[in-house]
């Protein structure tokens, strides 16, 4: 796209072109022997304009220390060469301070063969145990983001003493998860899709744009970069936006059918046949080769489906009908199709292809890995809790007596029926309410006098903390660390806290229910303790 | 007898279950394994314990027309179904259907003895049950029996929740289902845990509470704990081990255990409140307190399998990580020994 004015510069004729494409103002005069201007946008520093009540008509351009000025003939013309330098002058200062990622160095440049993007620096996190641990950055934002984690690590290590690295050491897995799902970054998504334009009660419409969307959609729609650097500091920012959102463009970008009531505007209409310009020229640099499974025309001639008067399905036409939608389909592919090469290293033809075709497959079953439960019979050295093998022989033929002497005496339900009511029904009786009792008496402890829930986060914590160094100590215990004597008085003074935590609940009932809760790990206390001095001695 | 009312619990119970007049089914599983009832009969014999049992299903019966009962006899060698009767559920079904329909028919399949003064469903219940139990009793081989440690227990279960399946869910009759687990239990028992557990899950799941009541004074059950904790069932030890005796069995089971299933979520239950939830190694199994999971499979180990791979999943460990554990303690005890 190029426009030409005619212009005078130092009294000469000549003609003033601005080529969009290289981004270059020339200035070749009609007759004589001066030589043309050039001027490279980028280096436009000042553009000056005579104001419009003044007699004369002339633009003043200033690049690098050499400004150069052209008079014009006319006002409307020299308006409209502002107008067309000021686009061009930001669009190309914008382009020399942050190069786009597709080469747009040549105007017809086309999105669906835009070179990926340039590899962005990558922070390569390391995944290994070692540097896990050394990431204090890391540490910081997971115990920041979990606050579970966060409680734990200051009873245990801020409060109770313990090592960070100790703290860290167990949850290797915690950081590495993190460290994953923290450096994973979001995809570009199909920007227009997200914006949706609201009715207001005053019947306007409103559309909601950030910075960020505005420069997605530059990213992912170049023609829109371009219609706006075309067009804004000429029309206000708004104004733009407003005529964009009810053009025909926006609905052709959104994928939506164009219809003859919606209303034209020639100038964002201009950027309509643009992308059709870009579709044709698209077309007609299709790949030779076509992989057979998208191969229209080869399954059109194959299936002969004409003759026999199937008719194909709108999109698996080739030709002139249906042009609408097809063109739809394809500015949605291409889009996707862009995305897709966006966010990842793009697919090799080949992985390519097998993929559409996978697509066809049906699904795969899971693969499970058989879990086999042997009941291998190991009870031959079974030995019982005293530790000798416990095998009193067995008296066959008492029990064989036993049994005779029971089929003798033949049952009788009479027999349970005494005159007087026994003791040992009595006794039962009792033991059943006992039992029952017992329940209820657990029941109202849970149901109704619920522990005060400022004890119960102090036992709480209490708890986590116990819990934490419990699993240090075994974990040192097992390894055979020299840390595990430490662990064992970090572990000695649990339990003073425990009690501390405990004794420091005055009400009766939730004194009772405070050391009901803490008796349990204060039995892994004790065990581990027992375990420590076993180990200890021998 | 206020005691028992539980119906402040009700509140707390979302499943809104309504008193209705649904009979149940009631799965007793007797266990059978005699030198176990050798041991105690200075407590309570075979047939003191089998009158108390036939009291119980009696009672049962009674409480309502359509009640029906399965029993289920097990020792080390096996677990069979002792009633209904294997000759065919059809023909108990169809005897039942003439006494409901008060024909007064004392065919060919009227019981041995002629006792008119016993409601008759009773008296086919009983004589079949002893009958059967006898046979089963008598026709162990004991000392083979006694090399083989696995209680049937878990497959008495699988038995009784497949009769329920079949009875309850697979007949689509309206029918409440319960199992009662009476053993005595030995010192060389071991129940399988595995299929117990299995066993366990699918009760649970199916809503069936399992009672159990034990009378003898073998270990701990710990995975029968579980299951009546897990189904909401009643555990009750009446061994002499829990300071108690099974002398006065029936009324035990008359008072604790009679209580049906739609009842259960308004009463308080005389179970035990204290559970063991300890499960059993994979390699030895016996019961664990500390000991090694498999980070694939979760299986249980209290040791470190000497192939270096999951029993269960065959996944290899790294050897980095078996070296860690197997280190065992320590190497502080010169200081320890310098201290004092």
């Amino acid at each position: 796209m190029s426009h030409t004015f005619q212009a005078t510069n130092k009294k000469v004729l000549g003609v003033l072109s601005i080529s969009a494409e290289t981004k270059k103002l020339e200035w070749t005069p009609v007759s004589g022997d001066r030589a043309p201007i050039n001027v490279n946008l980028a280096n436009v520093t000042n553009l000056q304009a005579t104001p419009e009540n003044s007699a004369k008509i002339m633009l003043k351009i200033v690049a690098g220390d050499d400004p150069s000025t052209f008079a014009f003939s006319n006002r409307g013309t020299m308006i409209e060469c502002r107008d067309v330098l000021q686009g061009l002058v930001s669009r190309a200062r914008r382009e020399a301070s942050n190069p786009p990622p597709s080469a747009t160095g040549d105007g017809s440049s086309t999105p669906a063969t835009a070179t990926p993007p340039p590899k962005k620096e990558e922070k390569k996190v390391a995944m290994d145990d070692k540097s896990l641990l050394a990431d204090f950055q890391l540490q910081q934002t997971l115990l920041k983001e979990s606050k579970e984690l966060g409680k734990v690590f200051a009873a245990t290590v801020i409060h109770g003493g313990l090592k960070p690295e100790e703290f860290w050491s167990i949850r290797v897995h915690l950081l590495r998860a993190f460290a994953l799902t923290s450096n994973q970054k979001k995809g570009p998504y199909n920007v227009l899709s997200t914006i949706k334009p609201t009715t207001g009660s005053d019947n306007t419409v409103n559309v909601q744009l950030t910075p960020e969307k505005v420069k997605d959609m530059f990213d992912q729609y170049p023609v829109v970069q371009t219609a706006y650097d075309d067009n804004v500091p000429r029309l206000k920012e708004s104004d733009f936006w407003a005529r964009f959102f009810q053009s025909r463009l926006f609905k052709k970008l959104r994928g939506e059918r164009i219809t003859h009531k919606d209303p034209t505007d020639p100038l964002m209409d201009r950027y309509l046949d643009d992308e059709y310009d870009k579709e044709a020229a698209l077309a007609a640099g299709m790949p030779d080769k076509v992989h057979r499974f998208v191969d229209i025309g080869g399954n059109d001639s194959q299936a002969g489906s004409e003759s026999f008067g199937n008719r194909p399905d709108m999109t698996m036409r080739a030709g002139s009908s249906g042009r609408d939608v097809v063109s739809v389909i394809k500015s949605i592919n291409r889009l996707s199709e862009r995305l897709a090469q966006k966010s990842e290293a793009p697919l090799a033809e080949k992985e390519y292809g097998t993929l559409a075709l996978a697509d066809l497959q049906g699904e795969t079953g899971a693969e499970y890995v058989p879990l086999q439960v042997r009941q291998s019979d190991t009870n031959g050295n079974k030995k019982d809790s005293d530790g000798d093998v416990d095998m009193t022989p067995l008296d066959a033929e008492a029990c064989k007596e036993y049994v005779h002497s029971q089929y003798d005496n033949p049952v009788s339900l009479a027999s349970l029926v005494h005159d007087d009511y026994s003791a040992d029904y009595a006794q039962a009786w009792g033991n059943v309410q006992g039992a029952v009792n017992q329940q209820k008496g657990s029941w109202e402890t849970v149901q109704e006098s619920l522990m005060d829930p400022k004890v119960l986060n102090d036992l709480l914590v209490v708890h986590t903390t116990t819990i934490e160094f419990l699993r240090h100590f075994w974990h040192n215990f097992q390894e055979g660390s020299a840390e595990c004597s430490s662990m064992a008085n970090s572990l000695a003074k649990c339990i003073k806290r425990i009690d501390a935590a405990v004794g420091e609940v005055k009400d009766e009932q939730q004194h009772k229910l405070a050391v009901g809760a803490m008796a349990s790990v204060k039995t892994s206390i004790h065990h581990a303790l027992k375990e420590y001095d076993i180990a200890l001695r021998g | 007898m206020n005691a028992i009312d539980g119906t402040s619990r009700q509140l707390k119970d979302t499943e809104d279950q309504t008193l209705d007049d649904t009979p149940s089914l009631l799965s007793i599983i007797i266990d059978a394994h005699v030198p176990s009832w050798e041991e105690i009969k200075s407590q309570i014999s075979i047939s003191e314990a089998v009158a108390s049992i036939l009291v119980f299903i009696n009672a049962h019966l009674a409480l309502h027309n359509s009640n029906s009962v399965n029993v289920i006899g097990y020792n080390a060698s096996g677990a069979r179904i002792l009633y209904p009767p294997k000759s065919g559920v059809e023909s108990t079904r169809s005897k039942e259907r003439e006494e409901r329909s008060e024909s007064v028919s004392d065919g060919e399949q009227a019981p041995s003895k002629k006792d008119h003064s016993m409601y008759r469903q009773f008296k086919t219940v009983d004589e079949v049950v002893q009958t059967e139990l006898w046979n089963m009793l008598n026709h162990t081989n004991y000392v083979e029996e006694e090399k083989q440690h696995n209680s049937a227990i878990s497959g008495a279960l699988s038995l009784a929740l497949g009769f329920i399946n079949k009875h309850v869910f697979v007949d689509e009759s309206r029918m409440r289902a319960r199992i009662l687990l009476l053993t005595v239990g030995h010192k060389n028992e071991t129940i399988q845990y595995i299929p117990t557990m299995n066993c366990i899950f699918a009760a649970q799941k199916l809503k069936i509470p399992v009672d159990v009541c034990k009378l003898g004074p073998g270990s701990d059950q710990v995975f029968l704990q579980q299951a009546c904790d897990s189904t909401h069932g009643i555990y009750m030890d009446i061994s002499e081990k829990n300071s108690k005796t099974p002398k006065g069995l029936v009324q035990y089971l008359l008072s604790g255990f009679i209580s049906d299933p739609s009842l259960r979520p308004h009463i308080v239950l005389p179970t035990q409140s204290n559970v063991d939830f300890r499960a059993a190694c994979f390699l030895t199994k016996q019961v664990v307190d500390i000991g090694y999971v498999c980070s694939v499979c979760l299986c249980i180990m209290s040791q470190i399998p000497s192939n270096r791979r999951c029993p269960t999943c065959d996944t290899t460990y790294s050897e980095k990580t078996l070296a860690g554990l197997g280190r065992k303690p320590l190497k502080k005890k010169k200081k320890k020994v310098v201290k004092p």
